[in-house]
């Protein structure tokens, strides 16, 4: 069983805090015991690699994720198998925003780091923006790189509850984050996050994961099987 | 107002219904819409999702409008037509198009 949280920011994300870099982030995931994350960057896996190596050394594993906004302005969390998939994804993400550049007094700051949290580089595409893909193209895009397509904050702004009034049949995600509807009866797994956008957002795990290994396959077994508990 | 009469105002027509439209409501955000919009509306919106026909069917508005240049996906025609609510569109800005149908009386 492992203790875990798989939606967090670092400060690629133009809403997300300067303080989110690795070290800062790995301290305060080791403080709160949290032995599983992923760091989910809007529309952009730039930070997930550097993360990865640092964390390692807070002895905290890490699932390669990206929170991508739809054209139906839905967020949704992709999860994906390895580092390089990630990159590949992302990529290909990118080429589906506005070809516009950001501004980061307005926007806020996109920025790379390195390993001991210096910046290094500021991301130029506007991150904050939708990409030109529908919620079932991005699933289709998500299956052909054999990932998971999970449902951000469903009722809380830019959730798929909140922008489209209720959960379509198309696509058949495969998780959901909470939400407030006591009425309403999900099939799937229900992860719990934190959606931290600041290192004081990190305080304790949201969920407790049922897998032998903190891998791509141990997690989406877990899904499938729901063998995931909120803490 | 007929909504057949909708398209000698320069709204395009892709998926014709029966009946009459009394009022108007404008807006995206889905679950908004749900709760504001009121019965036998005609709705102007760029959301194309096929949720805005079961939205539509909820509320009792009879006719969308997909503004801006906008176009629908395949599976909200379909729907459309099995739900028989009548989809326009038009290059017109939502704003615009709100305008030209409050001038011709939709309250």
């Amino acid at each position: 069983m492992l203790k875990a949280d798989f939606h967090i920011h670092s400060c690629l994300s133009p809403c997300a805090d300067l303080m989110m870099t690795p070290n800062e982030i790995g301290k305060r995931l080791r403080k709160a015991q949290i032995d599983w994350v992923s760091i989910t960057d809007h529309n952009s896996c730039g930070n997930v690699s550097i993360f990865e190596k640092v964390l390692e050394k807070y002895e905290i594993s890490l699932l390669p994720g990206i929170e991508v906004q739809t054209k139906e302005e839905v967020h949704v969390l992709i999860y994906l198998k390895d580092i390089e998939t990630a990159q590949f994804f992302s990529e290909e993400i990118g080429e589906h925003l506005p070809k516009m550049k950001n501004d980061p007094e307005r926007f806020g700051y996109q920025l790379l780091v390195n390993e001991d949290d210096k910046f290094i580089g500021m991301e130029d595409k506007v991150l904050s923006a939708s990409v030109d893909l529908s919620i079932n193209e991005l699933w289709n895009l998500s299956r052909k790189y054999g990932a998971l397509f999970v449902y951000a904050h469903p009722d809380r702004r830019f959730g798929i509850i909140k922008q489209l009034g209720f959960i379509p049949e198309e696509p058949p995600f495969d998780a959901i984050e909470t939400f407030d509807n006591a009425e309403m009866k999900i099939e799937k797994a229900v992860l719990k996050s934190s959606d931290a956008h600041f290192l004081s957002q990190i305080e304790k795990p949201t969920v407790k994961i049922k897998v032998g290994a903190p891998t791509f396959e141990e997690f989406k077994n877990a899904l499938f099987t729901k063998a995931v508990w909120m803490l | 107002m007929k909504i057949s009469e909708l398209e000698s105002f320069g709204f395009e027509c892709l998926v014709p219904a029966e009946g009459e439209v009394f009022h108007g409501y404008v807006g995206d955000l889905l679950s908004e819409v749900m709760a504001h919009a009121e019965s036998e509306s005609v709705w102007l919106t760029v959301q194309s999702h096929v949720n805005i026909v079961a939205v539509a069917v909820v509320t009792g508005i009879k006719a969308i409008i997909l503004c801006g240049g906008c176009k629908y996906d395949s599976e909200t025609l379909k729907k459309a037509k099995e739900e028989k609510i009548a989809l326009f569109r038009t290059k017109m800005n939502s704003f615009k198009s709100a305008g030209k149908l409050y001038q011709i009386g939709l309250r």
